[in-house]
């Protein structure tokens, strides 16, 4: 690869940029748990939301680590509305009181898909902390997001969350990664 | 110069290994009849719930005796498929073996124990230890080492195949094995469940099949708390489930039990929750609509069970002793969206006294229609499983157990309440016009399985 293929292979600045700060904003408002507002401005209506589940294969195995049938989640914009809608009244007890959370997003990809879309992957380091004690769940893995460029703003159109755990570390799924 | 302990010509020992629970010590003996007689005074010590000798005790006298659920059928269809599965908290591959036969292998090389499978799934004839290269085959015969005419000669090998479970059996899909030789049946160990795994899951030739790989999560809390819960407890739905209702997802009438809900408690302590009503919109017949129910052929079936079928009961959960839960019942991934029913297989794996892993498998109709299959499958995941927005609280619920089982002054001070149902209490009795098998109540508002089933575990606890 000559140099001039890879600077045109490379994302532009404001795409990349745009793109971290998408991820960036996410985390921020989960982190500070409002739901409603991630909820109305980051999420595309044409979302489609999954966790595959994992199990552990032999490098030989034909077959993926990741299933292709069986998910921790497989979500729409639908029924992250009903999550969410969940999490605002008052005996949502999984998230009430809330986990103590801190979503350190890195090694961010952008690649330009078309005009308004871009494929952005991240990792995701999720510590989750509840209640009185100093106990912590560690939540990890790479996440392959889609977002299109809808009036003027990112909104996520797909995510699929690639876990680094077979057997899940944490009580529930009551956060969003 | 060659070591040998033995005099040449002496026979190298053969290890069959026994399976038989230690003796109790005299303190727990105490303990275990001061839980018999509570229980008759609707109580229970906390103490259950986190203590290290107890569990010990569990993993000797139920998980060595029980039948205890490993897999189902559809998840190793072909010979040489296998999976890591657990009895109690021992590692054991399941496999189909060249013959087509299921084995439930205890995966540790009889050399030095290192594990001879370390993929939780695939496909394999054999299983070889990385450490000095022993070779089994998937029947879990030993079938040869590096240098064995060398370091071998007079080695048996029929006497070191991989250790096995003595017993292993299906009942409608379910496969469960017993590591106890001297144990009944599992027909006999299922007893009067059988009737209702048949009328839950033997509703035509095809019968269901697992959906993808099951739910695995850690939960901190003692795995009795789910079995618990599932063989009886329809009263925490109003509170603990009470976010469902204000969003519209779960009707109000089906938390406060409207229609009929109640118990089934049957003997071994096994128990069901079971709901009569009319199932809503476009659902029909035991909760399946049409182009799911057109495929059901109950020929199997006896006229009671026909009679129960033909009466709506398409909400039922239950837990067969030990630790194996299931729930079938209908639900919405969002409000106003039309209803499915969805069927769960769950599974209450302890991880020491204060941990357990909650399994959690989807079940369909290989008969029915991939739409339905597919919303089916989204409608349980999105109600149970480590996301579901149901068993979310629960996990928040049950963390109470341990705190409180190894509370000093909870030991001294408290006994938890069992009493709902119990003569005088409530409105709870005993119905009599019942056409299965069982003791049925009238309410859901009574704890008898949550009783028997805890009587089942002392009493196991105790068995000389």
């Amino acid at each position: 690869m000559t140099v001039e293929q890879v600077i045109t292979a490379l994302p532009s600045v404001e795409l990349e940029r745009s793109c971290i700060q998408f991820l960036y904003r996410e985390a921020e408002l989960l982190d500070n748990t409002d739901y409603s507002g991630w909820f109305e401005t980051c999420l595309s209506e044409g979302l489609e939301y999954r966790i595959p589940i994992r199990t552990t294969r032999v490098r030989t195995s034909r077959d993926a680590e990741f299933s292709t049938t069986g998910f921790h989640m497989t979500d729409t914009y639908g029924t992250m509305r009903t999550r969410v809608n969940r999490l605002l009244t008052e005996h949502a007890w999984a998230e009430d009181p809330p986990s103590r959370t801190r979503r350190v997003v890195t090694n961010v990809r952008v690649r330009e898909l078309g005009p308004d879309t871009a494929e952005v992957k991240s990792y995701l380091t999720l510590y989750r902390s509840q209640g009185d004690t100093t106990e912590y769940d560690l939540i990890v893995g790479e996440r392959q997001d889609v977002l299109g460029m809808e009036d003027g703003a990112w909104r996520l159109r797909s995510r699929l969350v690639l876990l680094d755990h077979t057997i899940l570390g944490t009580a529930n799924l009551g956060v969003f990664l | 110069m060659t070591e040998l302990n033995e005099k040449p010509g002496t026979r190298v020992g053969r290890h069959t290994g026994t399976v038989g629970p230690g003796p109790l010590n005299g303190s727990m003996q105490t303990f275990l009849s001061e839980v018999q007689s509570d229980l008759v005074q609707g109580m229970l010590s906390p103490r259950v719930l986190n203590d290290p000798e107890l569990h010990q005790v569990e993993l000797d006298r139920i998980f060595t005796k029980c039948w205890v659920f490993v897999g189902h059928v559809s998840e190793i269809p072909n010979n040489g498929d296998y999976l890591l599965r657990y009895v109690g908290e021992d590692q054991f591959i399941l496999v189909r073996d060249e013959q087509g036969e299921i084995q439930l292998l205890f995966n540790s090389c009889m050399h030095r124990g290192s594990p001879v499978c370390r993929a939780e799934k695939g496909n394999s004839s054999h299983f070889r230890c990385p450490y000095h290269g022993w070779i089994y085959k998937n029947s879990g015969d030993w079938n040869g080492a590096p240098q064995r005419a060398r370091a071998y000669r007079k080695f048996d090998g029929a006497d070191w195949g991989l250790r096995k479970a003595p017993h292993v059996d299906s009942y409608q899909g379910l496969i469960f094995a017993c590591l106890d030789p001297d144990a009944v049946s599992l027909r006999e160990y299922l007893g009067d469940m059988c009737w209702y795994l048949d009328v839950l899951l033997g509703l035509n030739e095809q019968g269901m099949t697992t959906v993808g790989d099951p739910h695995r999560w850690a939960v901190p809390s003692n795995w009795k708390s789910g079995a618990d819960n599932f063989v009886g407890d329809a009263y925490h739905v109003i509170a603990l489930h009470q976010s469902l209702e204000e969003i519209g997802v779960l009707g109000g009438d089906v938390a406060r039990g409207v229609g009929s809900n109640f118990h089934v408690a049957l003997d071994g302590g096994h128990g069901l929750i079971v709901t009569h009503m009319p199932m809503p919109e476009p659902l029909g017949y035991m909760g399946f609509p049409p182009e799911v129910h057109s495929t059901f052929d109950l020929k199997g079936l006896d006229a009671d069970q026909r009679a129960f079928l033909d009466a709506d009961h398409g909400v039922v959960g239950f837990t067969i002793f030990p630790n194996l839960s299931f729930f079938r019942s209908f639900g919405a991934t969002e409000p106003g969206k039309p209803p499915t029913t969805f069927t769960l297989l769950r599974q209450w794996q302890p991880k020491g006294p204060e941990n357990f892993e909650l399994w959690n498998w989807s079940l369909e109709w290989k008969s029915a229609p991939k739409e339905f299959n597919d919303a089916a499958y989204r409608a349980g995941v999105s109600s149970f499983g480590p996301s579901g927005i149901f068993e979310q609280d629960d996990t928040v619920a049950w963390a109470g157990g341990p705190p409180t089982g190894r509370s000093v002054f909870a030991r001294k001070t408290m006994k938890f309440n069992y009493q709902m149902g119990m003569e005088g209490m409530g409105d709870y009795a005993i119905r009599e016009d019942w056409i299965g098998p069982g003791t049925v109540s009238t309410t859901p508002w009574g704890e008898m399985n949550q009783r028997r089933w805890w009587h089942q575990w002392a009493d196991r606890l105790m068995a000389q």
